[in-house]
């Protein structure tokens, strides 16, 4: 564990970390394009200079690993007008487009202009180099090829993390362009990531193309509901709608990267209509209206008539492992604690199984929900039933004759989805009384007896158990509309009314008392759950 | 028992306290410049009517007016939904909705994109 000095900050580094990787760990910010933490280093841009005693020229602190007793810097005078040398380069060619490029107010080239830079180009317009610009790359990806400070993170990318080998440069000297052969489309399941790590606005998405400027938004931590990877993310959203997902860096789940379905996937949220008010079956078959109170009432008294007339175990709670522990232990403790009933699932397809098959190596599993894990940690799956289509049988059978039924919509859509749902909707036709949960509206709504609007993905705080049993907190960002209320609230409500506490206000409130009372989470905080989150079970 | 309020005489107050200059010359010197105003506007010595379009008001270099988008040579407009403008109007009244233009390389490469709208008010 070599100590080194860094402008006169004496900083600890691991064994075999270059200067750069120990100044960030420290706080201290060097000034860098091609290094990136998750891809091998290159050391070509030469942005990240520092000035190392006893070294006649000054070194690219990317590639110089700490030693023992080193002294550098990266404050001093020499080391500013060497990085602006770099800048004045770099901005020799690169083209004045702030006004329409997207990575104005991200833009590194902006930043290290401000800090190093504020000089002017001596150069003359008629020598400036052109390049071609608005390259189509694919569905993700758009290439301007005149803006490429030519850092190669992206080459980086494509031949180390996806192993596909899509970019490369072409030509020589001042003429040197990024692209991809014969201008072929990017087509492999990872081409986004690539618009996060270029430093200037040379690769743009698609997908966010003009739609907001990055100083509009508001940022969320969050953990991606696509899968149950569980990649952390960060939601970019202004004014109640969200624009763009980016990922957060998380060393144990998911590095630096995003796949690119569960990049896009808040795009379905805004896929069909919402619920937005609790409704009530009348006696005539039509769904009405009803306040909260009204429904939740009915609820809790009609189960219980259930109960007195065929018995605990003819209620059913079928759990969707798109929803978060908090929802899912206040969901169990309402209908075993209260009702005493004892026959739970969440299965509509094989997601117990599912939840651990990696769909690729780099990042995605075979499970569309981001929480199965956590609806088996909690004890939501009956051996007995084995799914949902032993509820259906039992519901046929008349063993089981009423149930609550949580069903979200997966973010992630695959061609078993349509499946899946319509056996959602038998189940529900099967039964005598349902009370179904969702957030989107769908066919069965009519044939359950109460539909109740609850929030999506993102528009609640809650946390997900991911395929490993690690727990992470996701952040609300943008509000659900309507009436709608977050899960765990709806069944915190039921417990209000049928007489048992309810003393929680929120959903760290709740996930302290799941702290308290489920052994696979005794003991933690949810602090733990933030970045990098915390292994259960 | 009561005590009558103070009864005040307000006319014997007024000619008591107010003196004959007070009250007639000085209202005289007020009327004599709103009647030199009146007859010079009559007579044409002052006139505040600008004949536009041949009479224009002069503007200094840093008078905010009007806000127009300027246009291109072909009558387009010049701008390409930089947000400056929306970040900087102290109001928030500024909104727009850029869209990629159907040109994507237009003679000044510059100018990828333009909006769709821009409107202002609430």
């Amino acid at each position: 564990m070599p100590k080194f000095t860094l402008n006169d900050q004496e900083i600890e580094a691991k064994d075999g970390q270059t200067i750069i990787q120990a100044a960030q760990n420290a706080g201290i910010d060097i000034p860098h394009y091609c290094y990136h933490p998750d891809l091998p280093i290159d050391g070509n841009c030469r942005m990240c200079l520092v000035e190392v005693e006893k070294m006649p020229k000054l070194t690219p602190s990317c590639t110089t690993m700490a030693t023992e007793g080193m002294v550098a810097r990266s404050n001093n005078d020499r080391v500013k007008e060497a990085v602006r040398g770099v800048l004045e380069f770099l901005l020799i060619n690169h083209p004045v487009d702030c006004p329409v490029c997207d990575q104005a107010g991200e833009c590194r080239l902006q930043d290290y202009y401000m800090v190093y830079g504020l000089h002017t180009s001596e150069i003359p317009l008629k020598m400036k180099v052109r390049k071609r610009k608005v390259i189509d790359l694919g569905p993700m990806v758009v290439l301007d090829q005149e803006r490429c400070v030519l850092c190669s993170r992206c080459i980086r990318f494509f031949d180390y993390v996806t192993e596909t080998g899509e970019m490369q440069f072409f030509g020589r000297g001042d003429h040197v362009a990024i692209g991809t052969f014969e201008d072929r489309p990017l087509d492999n399941p990872y081409s986004g990531n690539v618009v996060d790590i270029c430093p200037v606005g040379a690769l743009t998405s698609r997908d966010f193309r003009f739609k907001c400027r990055v100083w509009f938004l508001h940022s969320t931590d969050s953990v991606c509901g696509g899968c149950s990877t569980g990649c952390n993310v960060r939601i970019d959203h202004r004014d109640g709608t969200i624009f763009r997902l980016l990922p957060r860096r998380n060393v144990d789940v998911n590095r630096s990267w995003l796949c690119d379905e569960g990049r896009l996937s808040f795009h379905e949220l805004r896929n069909g209509e919402r619920v937005v008010r609790p409704m009530i079956k009348g006696g005539d078959g039509i769904q009405a209206p009803v306040t909260w109170e009204e429904a939740v009432r009915s609820i809790d008294t009609r189960l219980k008539e259930v109960r007195e007339a065929g018995g605990a175990g003819s209620i059913l709670g079928f759990a969707s492992p798109s929803a978060t522990n908090e929802a899912l232990f206040l969901f169990k403790r309402y209908l075993s604690g209260e009702l005493g009933a004892n026959q739970f699932d969440f299965r509509v397809d094989s997601e117990d199984r599912n939840v651990v098959e990696e769909e690729d190596q780099i990042l995605r599993h075979f499970d569309k929900h981001p929480n199965a894990k956590g609806a088996m940690t909690l004890g939501l799956m009956s051996a007995e039933l084995g799914g949902i289509q032993g509820a259906i049988e039992a519901a046929r059978a008349g063993r089981i004759t009423a149930g609550i039924v949580m069903y979200i919509n997966p973010l992630v859509r695959r061609p078993g989805d349509e499946e899946a749902e319509g056996r959602v909707l038998e189940l529900i036709d099967e039964l005598d009384y349902s009370v179904v949960l969702a957030a989107h509206k769908a066919e069965w709504h009519k044939s359950a007896s109460v539909v109740l609007p609850v929030a999506a993905w993102s528009e609640e705080d809650g946390t997900y158990t991911n395929f490993e049993g690690r727990v992470q907190l996701a952040l609300k960002a943008v509000e659900p509309g309507g009436d709608a209320l977050p899960l765990w609230e709806v069944f915190a409500m039921l417990l209000h009314a049928s007489g048992a506490e309810s003393p929680w206000m929120s959903s760290e409130d709740v996930f302290a008392t799941i702290a308290q009372n489920e052994p696979a989470f005794r003991g933690l905080t949810l602090e733990q759950t933030r970045l990098p989150g915390v292994v259960v079970g | 028992m009561k005590k009558p309020a103070k009864v005040i005489n307000v006319s014997d107050r007024a000619a008591s306290d107010t003196s004959f200059a007070e009250g007639v010359l000085a209202p005289l010197v007020g009327m004599k410049l709103t009647m030199t105003r009146a007859i010079d506007n009559l007579t044409g010595k002052i006139d505040a009517t600008i004949r536009y379009p041949e009479e224009r008001r002069s503007y200094s270099d840093r008078y905010r007016g009007a806000h127009i988008l300027t246009s291109r040579e072909d009558g387009s407009p010049r701008c390409v939904a930089c947000y400056m403008c929306a970040t900087a109007c102290p109001a928030d009244c500024i909104y727009i909705e850029p869209a990629e233009h159907p040109d994507p390389l237009i003679a000044k490469p510059k100018s990828a994109r333009s909006p769709a709208k821009r409107r202002f008010g609430t």
